[in-house]
């Protein structure tokens, strides 16, 4: 009688280990839960990098690997973003032909706000970023859009994440439209693609701070804190958008444009995952 | 008795993934190993060829009529990559090479690249069809 109880535990314990394989949350809008994942995420870094504490990961690659740390510590001591900080400033406080500036458009005037972005607008269904926001502003006051990757986009968000330096992300994701665009940036995030069949998670995740040629991926956790960065491949400062297009380009996949909704939902996610980190962009990355 | 119990649990979880039947894709992939392009091989009862779908179509005789049947196989495979978010980056860039061949006249050149393109494209619907069902997989668990 025993054996057979046994044989038949062993049996369920086997069968249950099967079925464990495979996530069985967070895959759909009803299932999903962002604080969850978040959770998940933080206890993923924990285990593979004990000594590093949460609050160090808004620091990426620099937060696990002292070699790397060294170097950028020497280079932050002249910042190079800090001629893009003037400009930004100064983009950010010339009035618009029509006497209203950029301050009109947010809240307190634009000063201290970069930890709100992004963010769901039910009203339009969409996932708003603060370099969409900056453009719809000009727009709506009769003035050109800004070019979304680099240059004044870039230097108007810098100045922007760098008056709201220390605040906390704390983005929520309030209603089903908006969990179907934290979901599709999850998704996004963890789908294997292209020609090289990488997904973000691959380098970011299980590859973080492990050699990619040369290269040690960045922690999945604390990703869109920093952002614009002044990138030493790019020689000069770029939102996270034009990044997203280098990694998905990477990947040999046919790259979307930066400000896609697909990219919007990505970053809408990634910042939900560093809800409770500090704004410390603008930033300096390999 | 425990030891036991856990060695028939494992025996029979191993019987049971051996006697699982073999897929068709895993019968092509150790078939074209094993023989390369051109052979055949047995599956279910009939016989397959282990050359790939582009590498038929595109030993087929070099001639315009040809080339353009490929080329617009290749568009149209393209086509549903990019329906499915997974076309990979240099599907385009073949497809153009494809097009300039047979404007050239350049038939069996043309006939490659379509046929490179069509192979990528190809690629990343199956690519969609297991990141569909598998991404999930990746996401890391609540302890």
């Amino acid at each position: 009688m025993n054996i057979i109880k046994n044989t038949l535990l062993a049996l369920s314990v086997a069968a249950v280990s099967h079925t464990a394989m495979a996530a069985t949350t967070g895959a759909t809008v009803a299932t999903v839960d962002p604080d969850a994942d978040r959770i998940a995420l933080q206890d993923y870094m924990k285990n593979r990098f004990p000594d590093t504490p949460i609050s160090e990961y808004v620091n990426g690659i620099y937060a696990v690997d002292a070699g790397s740390r060294e170097q950028w510590e020497a280079i932050e001591e002249f910042p190079p973003y800090d001629l893009d900080l003037e400009a930004g400033e100064e983009l950010f406080n010339t009035p618009f032909a029509n006497g209203k500036s950029l301050a009109d458009c947010f809240e307190n005037g634009g000063i201290g706000i970069r930890q709100n972005y992004p963010m769901w607008d039910a009203a339009r269904k969409t996932v708003v970023t603060l370099e969409m926001a900056i453009n719809e502003c000009r727009t709506d006051n009769g003035e050109k859009a800004y070019g979304w990757k680099k240059g004044p986009i870039a230097q108007v968000s810098a100045y922007m994440a760098y008056t709201s330096r220390g605040e906390i992300f704390d983005i929520p994701v309030p209603d089903d439209g908006a969990k179907a665009a934290y979901l599709d940036g999850k998704k996004f995030y963890y789908t294997k693609r292209g020609q090289l069949n990488l997904s973000c998670a691959d380098c970011h995740l299980t590859g973080t701070n492990r050699l990619v040629r040369a290269d040690l991926p960045s922690p999945a956790l604390g990703q869109a804190t920093h952002f614009p960065v002044v990138r030493s491949k790019w020689g000069d400062i770029g939102t996270i958008h034009r990044r997203y297009e280098g990694c998905h380009r990477d990947s040999r996949s046919e790259y979307l444009k930066v400000q896609s909704e697909t990219y919007r939902n990505l970053e809408y996610f990634q910042t939900v995952m560093s809800n409770g980190l500090v704004v410390n962009g603008p930033g300096s990355r390999k | 008795m425990k030891k036991i119990a856990m060695i028939a649990a494992l025996a029979a979880l191993s019987v049971s993934s051996l006697t699982m039947a073999q897929s068709f894709e895993d019968a092509f992939n150790m078939n074209r190993a094993m023989y390369g392009a051109g052979a055949t091989f047995e599956w279910n009862g009939a016989q397959y060829s282990t050359s790939s779908i582009e590498e038929e179509l595109s030993s087929k005789p070099a001639n315009k009529a040809n080339a353009e049947a490929l080329i617009a196989a290749a568009e149209a495979k393209y086509k549903e990559a990019q329906e499915v978010g997974f076309a990979w980056r240099d599907n385009s860039k073949y497809l153009k090479e494809a097009q300039e061949a047979l404007a050239a006249g350049e038939f069996q050149k043309a006939m490659d690249s379509a046929a490179r393109s069509h192979l990528q494209s190809r690629r990343g619907v199956e690519q969609a069809a297991y990141a569909e069902a598998h991404w999930i997989d990746a996401v890391p668990p609540l302890n």
